[in-house]
């Protein structure tokens, strides 16, 4: 993929965040402001996950270190969210590559890595729910700002969309220069066989501890994000499993590794879910899930490599065949 | 005192979970799958054990005739369903597929039972026991000797049985196994078969010592995939210690630290136990 074809995706992405803006009602405004959260840490793990092979099943451990950094910080020092956000960042790759290290450490396969990032990630969560300085499981609300646009809090849906926005962009920019870049060459090389990249002079640990501390940090920012517009941060949202386990589905079911899978996953399948809540999770509580889940097998048995990758894959093919009858 | 019964709530409910964990366990060293469905597949068997007690007014202790063939069959139905037209490909889309089957699980439990918390009530509820100074309720010690007598089973059967061998064979080396005549996708599907049969076989008793709601399932997955990897991933001896470790931990820390503090102590044990020993229990005991 070119880098037209990346700024163009990313148009399109700021010109449906605009249309969703300018056209639309607020509860859709809301659902698109959810959507590029989702998209960006989906984004955000996929550069851990699906680049380099470093399963985490515990990310919202950095979204939720981002969103207490900053709200703490607001609240108890004064300190802008814009400075949080910063803060949050360098937290959350300091956790990133604090728990790649351990790993590294201990010279545990994929499945014991997953199970340790959700473990960590579990104990963080537990230990903030019963905090009682961080508020226990009431959590914190984030006290009124003086200034808006200081504080980072907007009055209007709008500019938050704007700014969740902003963050996908980010986490697309990061994941795309990573992706071209050396690193991203080497990334792949541990994913797909790290003896053979230790052989060639790559040095797994490092590239892991690497991938998890840049994606913790964008997570982290997505944290930040997400916590000004709820005007509020508790344990069950920002670091409890349920943030984990959507991101990852949604990377896989868009196409672990590509640079755009995870968002275009999270861009269908997250408004679905909020669709089938809207017109189903009234009258019958579970049924929402249920074709939810359904969906996400059919997913899975159709487009085993995700969609953007099975898509390419056939793409790639056609092409090759019609190469070949040329030639 | 508190400490020795502490230590006995553990012994006695770390077994179960060890029994439940056996199966993950199972499911690993054949397929190379982590089970992501198997916590809410017990919160299926659990459920239905309550219906079919409601129903037909059974004491549910006799369910298990029933409820045995029955997980039988939704395990051998999930492998060839579901795990075989995926094995072959990377383990993250089993786990993806897994995650799924287990929102379609936990759903249909919320639409056909609603979200209230259940307790399956049996004629051993409500009869206690002291040993030690430390009071039981019979339900959980019934629970303990079926989960130690099955779990011996399963060690015995592996190591003597025809099945046994064969199970280790495609275990060890699949290959070899296939070339040696081992139907490898048979061994596969009663592995899978076995291991969801133990949670019809476990329910029954479970479902008086434990609460059940729709969304049990994640948790007993997490505490399996736990359970496993404390045990060494795949060694069954390993998961029966950890699962008693983990029981242990679990009583442990919900009698010594303030409020729910004592949740996080068996993921503190398993980080522990990577950092120290990345073998897991089976390491230690020298087997694998």
């Amino acid at each position: 993929m070119g880098a037209a074809h990346h700024l163009a995706l990313t148009a399109i992405v700021i010109g449906l965040a605009a249309i969703t803006a300018l056209f639309l009602e607020t509860y859709w405004v809301d659902v698109a402001f959810l959507v590029v959260i989702y998209a960006g840490v989906a984004s955000a793990w996929n550069v851990a996950g699906g680049f380099s092979g470093t399963f985490s099943f515990g990310h919202g451990l950095f979204f939720g270190v981002g969103a207490y950094t900053a709200a703490v910080l607001f609240n108890d020092w004064g300190i802008t969210p814009w400075i949080g956000l910063v803060i949050g960042a360098v937290l959350g790759a300091g956790a990133g590559a604090f728990i790649a290290w351990l790993a590294s450490r201990c010279g545990i396969g994929d499945l014991a890595f997953a199970v340790l990032t959700l473990a960590i990630a579990e104990i963080v969560y537990l230990f903030v729910d019963n905090f009682e300085p961080l508020g226990a499981s009431r959590g914190i609300s984030l006290n009124p700002a003086t200034n808006g646009a200081l504080g980072m809090q907007f009055s209007s849906e709008t500019t938050y969309l704007a700014m969740g926005t902003g963050f996908l962009v980010l986490c697309q920019i990061v994941a795309w220069l990573v992706y071209r870049s050396a690193m991203g060459y080497r990334f792949r090389a541990v994913r797909e066989n790290p003896l053979a990249a230790e052989a060639i002079g790559i040095n797994p640990s490092r590239e892991r501890i690497l991938a998890l501390a840049i994606s913790g940090a964008l997570t982290a920012v997505g944290g930040v994000v997400y916590a000004q517009y709820l005007l509020f941060v508790n344990p069950l949202t920002f670091f409890g499993p349920a943030i984990t386990i959507k991101v990852i589905l949604f990377a896989l079911i868009g196409g672990m590794g590509t640079p755009w899978g995870p968002v275009l996953g999270a861009a269908l399948f997250f408004p679905l879910g909020e669709w089938l809540r809207a017109h189903f999770g009234g009258q019958l509580p579970g049924f929402d899930t249920l074709i939810y889940g359904l969906l996400v097998i059919v997913t899975v048995l159709v487009f085993p490599k995700g969609i953007v990758g099975t898509i390419t894959r056939r793409l790639n093919n056609s092409e090759k065949r019609q190469a070949e009858s040329k030639s | 005192m508190l400490l020795v019964s502490g230590i006995l709530q553990g012994i006695v409910s770390g077994m179960v979970i060890a029994f439940v964990s056996a199966g993950m366990t199972l499911i690993y060293r054949v397929s190379h799958i982590a089970n992501f469905a198997h916590g809410s597949l017990l919160a299926l068997a659990l459920y239905l054990t309550l219906d079919l007690s409601r129903r037909f007014s059974v004491d549910p202790l006799y369910l298990t005739v029933p409820m045995v063939p029955i997980m039988s069959i939704v395990g051998w139905t999930m492998y060839w369903g579901l795990v075989r037209p995926v094995r072959r490909r990377h383990h993250l889309l089993a786990v993806q597929l897994l995650l799924g089957l287990s929102f379609v699980v936990d759903s249909l439990l919320l639409m056909r039972y609603g979200a209230d918390l259940h307790l399956v009530r049996n004629t051993l509820s409500a009869r206690f026991v002291s040993i030690l100074g430390t009071g039981f309720g019979f339900n959980a010690l019934f629970a303990w000797v079926v989960a130690a007598l099955g779990l011996s089973a399963l060690v015995a059967a592996m190591q003597f049985t025809d099945w046994g061998r064969k199970f280790r064979a495609v275990a060890s080396d699949e290959l070899a196994a296939r070339l040696a005549g081992v139907s490898v996708e048979r061994v596969e599907a009663l592995c899978w078969m076995t291991s969801i049969a133990i949670l019809g076989l476990i329910a029954p008793v479970m479902g008086s010592i434990v609460t059940l709601t729709p969304d049990m399932g994640l948790h007993y997955t997490v505490l399996a995939l736990v359970t496993m990897i404390v045990g060494g991933m795949g060694s069954l001896v390993g998961t029966i210690w950890a699962g008693v470790l983990v029981g242990i931990a679990q009583s442990i820390g919900l009698l010594y630290l303030p409020g729910s503090y004592g949740a996080l102590l068996p993921y503190a044990l398993l980080v522990a136990v990577l950092i120290f020993f990345p073998g897991g229990i089976a390491s230690l005991i020298g087997r694998s």
